[in-house]
């Protein structure tokens, strides 16, 4: 939706404020246009390089006027993820056996597939409290096979200085939830042969009892309900859904009854708080500076995530544990946007400072150039550049035998990177209100294949997995 | 605080040298293609693959969804 001409002062003064919250703040400007719903929809393909994640995503986002400077905006999203995706095992030149039903050649990463879907919703309700100051509400729910979510936003908005500047101030939080496909929530930095035992301590009928190892006081390990019935050893876990865990050979633990335990579940809290302020500069350029702080806290370990264990000498693979990270973990940015009206073109440019308590630093450079090319047509090339350093307690592999960090991931996306994408919108405008459009990307992260503390035969291998990723999206908005 | 004193500083500094634009002087901000986000759900795909894919997120507003892809 174009609108034109200086007449239009109240779109001018919401433009000039608008977007303090970026996602969560619905465009002031297409109220504007009247009662009509604006709804912008996209189809979004996402695929990863050697058969890796695929995703297939379909949204859209409905706006609707309800007058006196009201709207509420919906957006629904439905995801369809398959492929397979690094399992934190190194690569090794030897063929790696993770259970009965699944070994990786040598010379391959280790990977594990998986399939799920992901329905999300999202409402958003702004309204003016008075001349001068607007507020956003807004709700979220998400839910896939193994993974839930609630969230809830509220966000103040308050202009001053003859609606030249907007101050902000937003709060958001959300419970998650966790329920690790086969059921089981493993124990962190256990060989996998027993992580997927569970205890058969839990006193009957306390459904929130947490298990913990005197020898391992921050094991992860909670049972949502208690267990009915154990025997010894197992070598395959059956769980209440039906399906089958197979732990490994060796180690000990204790059975699971076919049908004797509920799925695991653990819970993970979020808060996030933001400030912001937007300014008109001049008549082309507007900027906007945010501060940002959240605390997550719970279970914040990827489940099916492992690490591998390796010879001190040989560097050769021994063994493989589960993953564990801490249980808080406080986040910081700093954002700052400037937007520059040339004399049609425009340029976007971002850049954002993050910082947090798990050690990790991160740049993020981000430059959109609209580049119009006649009334009903645009071309927009996009670049960003990404850079991170690793968590603190990120290590590609341990060396079996030695002490124990507290916790460990082998995570690629906690490991010290830099991701580049290069992408290119076309859009055409199709009568007044219409548009479509269609965006590629492509996405490139690096990171150090050849750390300095490999050892033995891990110096000839790659120990980085790197990540290719194409997305094509394809868009069409209009009014009704 | 030192977090708190830059932001300070970086708001004085925003502020610093803004001109005066009258209302009917907005004509080039009130285009939609102006606007901090013009494609909000662009920036969303993007959020929500970068979300997936990075350590970092966040920074431009508080709200949205939840996802286990992180």
């Amino acid at each position: 939706m174009q609108l034109e001409g200086p007449s239009c002062v109240r779109a001018a003064l919401a433009a000039a404020s608008c977007g303090l919250l970026g996602i969560a703040s619905p465009s002031v400007i297409a109220g504007a246009a009247g009662d009509a719903t604006q709804a912008d929809t996209a189809l979004l393909y996402y695929a990863e390089h050697d058969g890796r994640v695929k995703v297939s995503e379909a949204t859209a986002r409905l706006e609707q006027p309800l007058g006196d400077g009201e709207t509420v905006t919906v957006t629904p999203t439905v995801d369809v993820i398959t492929g397979a995706s690094p399992t934190g095992a190194t690569i090794s030149d030897q063929a790696q056996t993770f259970t009965t039903t699944d070994t990786t050649p040598a010379n391959t990463l280790p990977l594990k597939s998986f399939s799920d879907r992901r329905y999300a919703i999202s409402v958003d309700w702004e309204q003016p409290l008075d001349r001068l100051t607007r507020s956003v509400l807004g709700a979220s729910a998400s839910t896939e096979k193994d993974y839930n979510s609630l969230g809830a936003s509220a966000t103040l908005m308050r202009d001053f200085n003859n609606k030249l500047t907007t101050l902000s101030a937003g709060i958001s939080g959300s419970l998650d939830s966790v329920e690790p496909a086969g059921g089981i929530v493993p124990q962190g930095l256990t060989p996998l042969s027993s992580a997927y035992a569970v205890a058969s301590a839990a006193p009957a009928g306390n459904s929130d009892y947490e298990y913990e190892d005197s020898s391992r006081p921050h094991i992860e390990d909670a049972l949502t309900t208690p267990v009915a019935a154990s025997t010894t050893l197992v070598h395959a876990i059956t769980t209440a859904s039906g399906a089958v865990i197979t732990t490994g050979s060796g180690g000990t633990g204790t059975a699971i009854v076919n049908g004797s335990i509920a799925r695991q579940t653990k819970k993970k809290e979020s808060v996030d708080g933001m400030i912001g302020l937007t300014q008109v500069v001049n008549r082309r350029t507007l900027m906007q500076l945010n501060y940002s702080l959240g605390v997550s806290s719970g279970y914040l370990t990827d489940p099916y995530k492992i690490i591998s264990m390796i010879n001190g000498t040989s560097g050769e693979t021994v063994d493989y544990r589960t993953e564990l990270r801490p249980d808080s973990r406080l986040r910081q940015s700093v954002y700052w946007k400037a937007v520059y009206h040339l004399n049609e073109d425009i340029i976007h440019f971002s850049y954002r400072y993050f910082w947090d308590d798990w050690g990790i630093r991160s740049n993020t450079v981000d430059l959109h150039y609209h580049f119009v090319l006649g009334d009903d047509f645009y071309v927009e090339p996009q670049f960003r550049y990404y850079t991170q350093s690793a968590a603190d307690f990120y290590h590609h592999s341990l060396v079996d035998g030695a002490a124990l960090p507290r916790y460990a991931s082998a995570d690629y996306r906690l490991a010290k990177m830099k991701s580049t994408s290069y992408g290119l919108k076309l859009a055409m405008a199709i009568g007044k209100d219409s548009e479509v459009s269609a965006r590629v990307t492509y996405m490139k992260q690096t990171g150090n294949s050849h750390p300095a503390d490999a050892i033995g035969v891990q110096r000839t291998l790659d120990l980085y997995p790197g990540l290719d990723a194409l997305i094509a999206q394809l868009g069409y908005s209009f009014t009704f | 605080m030192r977090t708190l004193a830059m932001i300070i500083a970086c708001s004085a500094l925003l502020l610093s040298g803004c001109a005066d634009v009258k209302p009917w002087d907005r004509d080039l901000l009130a285009q939609k293609k102006m606007q901090l986000v013009p494609a909000p759900v662009d920036n969303a795909l993007d959020e929500h693959v970068y979300f997936s894919k990075e350590a970092a997120s966040g920074g431009q507003g508080v709200g949205g969804g939840g996802c286990g892809c992180n």
